[in-house]
């Protein structure tokens, strides 16, 4: 039971974060505050990412040592386009893997849980290596920390059909493990998109004690409110005087 | 402000201004094949500007680096990488193909590395762009607020 | 028709990188409008942009529905026109080729949903000029139309991307600029302010149980491509992170969608919002939030898994007809007209889940075409709305009084906007709900019937109030003297009213579209 609980500390954090986020955006009525929750929410989702791309005992995925040198060495074959879909669909298979046979009683976080499962995700996060600058490609413009982790063995710099090779060599060549890096990017995208929403709502906020000299979401309904009545017996005056 | 006042925080701020630029540049180019890239340069660049502000004014940082020249600094960015893409297209390639920015023989990674660089140099000129202008946006927009109304 | 633009039309690079290019022309017009001194020369450039996403719209739909001959035609030209089977264009962005690289997929569904987001967008372009410079300040305008043109941009790539995470981006995108051009009505009321800071909170959660749901859908199969989910998670029916991230996922879109109970940002945001952003929104964002949640329920996640496995037509159907009915009752309470209408506008999204949670084609197809109607109604509703402000500046039903006769084309184009949202015979509204309720019956639902009888009946309602107050209260205020919009204003609002007039006395183009884009999801995830 302990080990259960210890073993998914980091889910634990994650959801007593996500909690927490949820509760100040719905409970504050200091909108500042609101948007702090709103911020601890989506760090929550960020934390949830980055677990989810831990392989167990796996380093930063930035090439090093050995593999570094290796795939200076390594040549660059022919292309093949049908390589480089099977070579990803079989990363994805990778990943499936353990999936396929669910256990009746596994508990859900253990179908998620990469660290108990190595052997097969070993492979997975190995092969999706050379995935990161797929999504460079991401339109949200900033997406390009990927491409450090990847660019950094210069050989790694790949045009599409290359792929296969860089997946198929990824796969086979390899001495240290690395996380995934796939999640890592997919969050700098989301960390992107949540500093734009912060700044845009910290922008309304200033406006709003602009317009209303407080900024209590409370206080800011009760002036709406007693300015609607006043707009209301001002017409209904005009129209007994008409 | 009166000169005299913070007076270590000036003289420290000068010498660490131009050191947190060239780091930004170095962390800009050194993204090219290794860890950094263009969103942490524009941060840092960013940095240092906002930190010129803080500690000489809003209004002084704004000659330097007016807001216009920001928002012009961050359309540009997105333009640069939007532009690769555009280009690429020229090129006889699909939107963004790095390998058909230039015409070269097969397996060549020339597009790839020029590709790379401009569209670093265009999320550096968002990023730092767009930070700079949210600073401004609030930096000085209202007057300090005063104690009782917290 | 369509064909004869692919052949004749369009240039062969214009064929090939119609897809990026339907996005992209937006967002770099937005980037260049910062450069723009004047906000009507930023005006005519985002009518331009508007106009070349809308070409490119037509060309994707060209492709998708491409017969044989166009494609042999296509073929010898030498242009590479991204088919990989009839009626599916992909597109590898930068050449890296799906699953692994983000791929920008149309099918039939999505080529309808563009035309649209494409067509609105230029109508409501053409018409802002004058509410936009009467209601924003000058020096602003150049950067309220770069916003304007994000949006669209982002509500293209929302319906055009095959990607789950690429989806979160692109939404995510268009809702930020969304939130700046609702904040933007504080120029004429501050109460915008407080309506965007909750439309924010809320749309912000919304998109990030959205990604929650992505992360488990990632946990679980390793993939973001969509057409990849498609294929594994059939096979993982039965795992809880998948039906963890199903709950999530179907939430946030909801909530983007503002399915009921989850749309208390739409009224006020609507309400308080720029008089053109409101048209905008209210015939685009939701629209194009409901495309996605389709695209999950029947593509990403098989018909068969959410709708028998997860029972989900004892969620969302009940949903719909909440909607449907608490909704229009709200409706008819309001006094603020725009106020109505947006009560009005989630209601009638309550229509079309309805029909999707049908889950048989004509179910679908008939929530699609409701979906288009509804565009084009509550665009042309709005767009009357939009006048009355400029020229009167009030919007409550007071203001409206007598109106009738002193702007009698605004209102007459109003009236036929008003009467198709009723679903009067020879309107676009009736066309939409004859078939809808013809697709209740089919499946045995004839409770639903009765509702969607009983809602329109409230419609009757709320829109009779106000034309009444239009057409025989005599004017309240004797200020308002004979003023008409402005002629800018007029001639978009007429395009709507009359293709709601045409779509009542025909409905087969619309309704071709949204056949055969039910075709395409249903028969996508129909095979299990």
């Amino acid at each position: 039971m302990l080990e259960f609980i210890l073993a998914r500390g980091n889910y634990w954090v994650i959801v007593a974060l996500m909690m927490t986020g949820l509760y100040i955006s719905f409970s504050a009525q200091n909108l500042i505050k609101r948007l702090v929750g709103l911020s601890v929410f989506q760090t929550s989702v960020f934390l949830f990412y980055i677990t989810l791309g831990k392989v167990a005992g796996g380093t930063a995925p930035i090439l090093i040592g050995e593999d570094l040198a290796g795939h200076h060495g390594g040549g660059h074959g022919e292309v093949h386009e049908d390589e480089a879909h099977g070579a990803s669909e079989a990363a994805h298979g990778a990943v499936a893997e353990p999936h396929d046979v669910p256990e009746a009683d596994h508990a859900p976080a253990d179908e998620i849980l990469p660290h108990d499962e190595t052997e097969a995700l070993h492979g997975a996060g190995e092969a999706v290596e050379g995935a990161p600058p797929l999504e460079g490609e991401d339109a949200s413009l900033l997406g390009e920390n990927l491409e450090d982790g990847v660019t950094e063995t210069s050989d790694y710099v790949l045009s599409g059909p290359d792929l296969g090779d860089a997946l198929h060599s990824a796969e086979s060549s390899l001495h240290t493990v690395y996380s995934n890096p796939l999640p890592h990017v997919l969050i700098l995208t989301a960390i992107v998109v949540g500093v734009a929403t912060l700044a845009v709502g910290l922008a309304i906020i200033v406006r709003i004690r602009e317009a209303y000299g407080t900024i209590e979401a409370d206080e800011v309904r009760a002036i709406d409110i007693d300015v609607a009545l006043e707009e209301e017996a001002e017409e209904e005056a005009a129209e007994a005087a008409a | 402000m009166n000169p005299d006042h913070h007076i270590i925080l000036r003289v420290v701020s000068k010498t660490l201004i131009p050191l947190i630029t060239l780091y930004a540049f170095y962390v800009q180019f050194h993204g090219d094949y290794s860890p950094g890239g263009g969103f942490q340069a524009g941060v840092i660049f960013a940095v240092g500007v906002i930190l010129y502000a803080l500690i000489f004014g809003v209004s002084s940082a704004l000659r330097m680096v007016p807001p216009m020249f920001t928002r012009g600094l961050a359309a540009t960015g997105v333009l640069l990488y939007a532009g690769v893409g555009i280009w690429a297209l020229f090129g006889g390639g699909n939107f963004l193909d790095y390998s058909a920015l230039v015409d070269e023989p097969e397996g060549g990674h020339l597009g790839q590395h020029i590709g790379i660089i401009v569209i670093e140099l265009g999320v550096l000129f968002g990023v730092a762009g767009s930070m700079l202008t949210i600073f401004y946006a609030f930096a000085g927009r209202v007057a300090e607020i005063s104690d009782e109304q917290w | 028709m369509i064909e004869s633009i692919l052949t004749y039309l369009a240039p062969g690079w214009a064929v090939t990188h119609a897809a990026p290019l339907l996005v992209v022309v937006p967002m770099i017009t937005a980037t260049l409008l910062v450069f723009v001194p004047s906000g009507r020369l930023a005006w005519l450039a985002s009518i331009l942009a508007s106009l070349a996403s809308l070409f490119f719209a037509l060309v994707l739909l060209g492709l998708v529905q491409a017969d044989t001959a166009t494609w042999t035609a296509l073929s010898t030209a030498g242009v590479e026109t991204n088919l990989t089977e009839p009626g599916l264009v992909s597109y590898a962005l930068g050449g890296w080729m799906p699953p692994a690289g983000i791929e920008f997929r149309v099918d039939a569904l999505n080529a309808m949903i563009l035309l649209l987001v494409a067509f609105i967008g230029v109508l409501a372009s053409i018409f802002s000029w004058p509410t936009v410079n009467a209601e924003v300040r000058s020096e602003k305008q150049n950067l309220f139309y770069a916003a304007y043109l994000v949006c669209l941009a982002g509500l293209a790539g929302v319906a055009i991307t095959g990607d789950a995470f690429n989806l979160f981006v692109f939404l995510e995108i268009s809702s930020i600029s969304t939130y700046v051009l609702v904040a933007l009505g504080a120029g004429r009321d501050r109460r915008a302010l407080p309506a965007a800071f909750n439309y924010l909170v809320m749309g912000t959660i919304g998109a990030t149980f959205y990604v929650i749901g992505v992360g488990f859908l990632f946990a679980a199969t390793g993939t973001l491509n969509m057409a990849d989910y498609t294929v594994m998670l059939p096979e993982l029916a039965g795992n809880r992170a998948v039906q963890a991230g199903f709950a999530f996922i179907i939430i946030g879109l909801g909530l983007k969608a503002a399915m009921w109970p989850l749309h208390q940002w739409l009224p006020n945001a609507y309400a308080y919002a720029p008089s053109f952003v409101t048209t905008f929104l209210a015939a685009t964002a939701t629209k194009v939030a409901l495309y996605a949640l389709i695209r999950f329920l029947f593509t990403v996640f098989s018909p068969a898994y959410s709708f028998e496995m997860a029972s989900f037509e004892w969620l969302i159907a009940p949903l719909a007809i909440a909607a449907m009915v608490a909704c229009s009752f709200q409706a008819v309470f309001q006094t603020d007209v725009r106020r109505t209408l947006a009560y009005s506008s989630v209601a009638q999204v309550g229509y079309m889940l309805l029909g999707v949670s049908l889950a048989t084609a004509l179910g679908v197809s008939a929530g699609l075409l409701h979906l288009v109607n509804h565009a084009l109604m509550k665009g042309g509703l709005f767009m009357a709305v939009a006048g009355v402000v400029l020229t009167y500046q009030g919007t409550t039903l007071r203001d409206f009084a007598g109106l009738g006769r002193s702007a009698p084309w605004t209102m007459t184009a109003f009236a036929i906007c008003a009467l198709s949202l009723i679903g009067v015979p020879l309107t676009a509204g009736f066309q939409s709900k004859i078939m809808l309720l013809q697709a209740a019956f089919d499946s045995g639902w004839w409770w639903a019937a009765c509702v969607i009888v009983f809602s329109s009946v409230l419609a009757v309602i709320y829109m009779g109030r106000i034309l009444e107050a239009v057409f025989f209260k005599a004017p309240e205020n004797p200020r308002k003297v004979r003023k008409e919009a402005p002629m800018l204003l007029l001639i978009p609002l007429w395009v709507m009213a009359l293709a709601n007039l045409w779509i009542g006395l025909d409905a087969s183009f619309p309704y071709g579209l949204a056949q055969s884009a039910a075709d395409a999801v249903i028969g996508a995830g129909g095979g299990q």
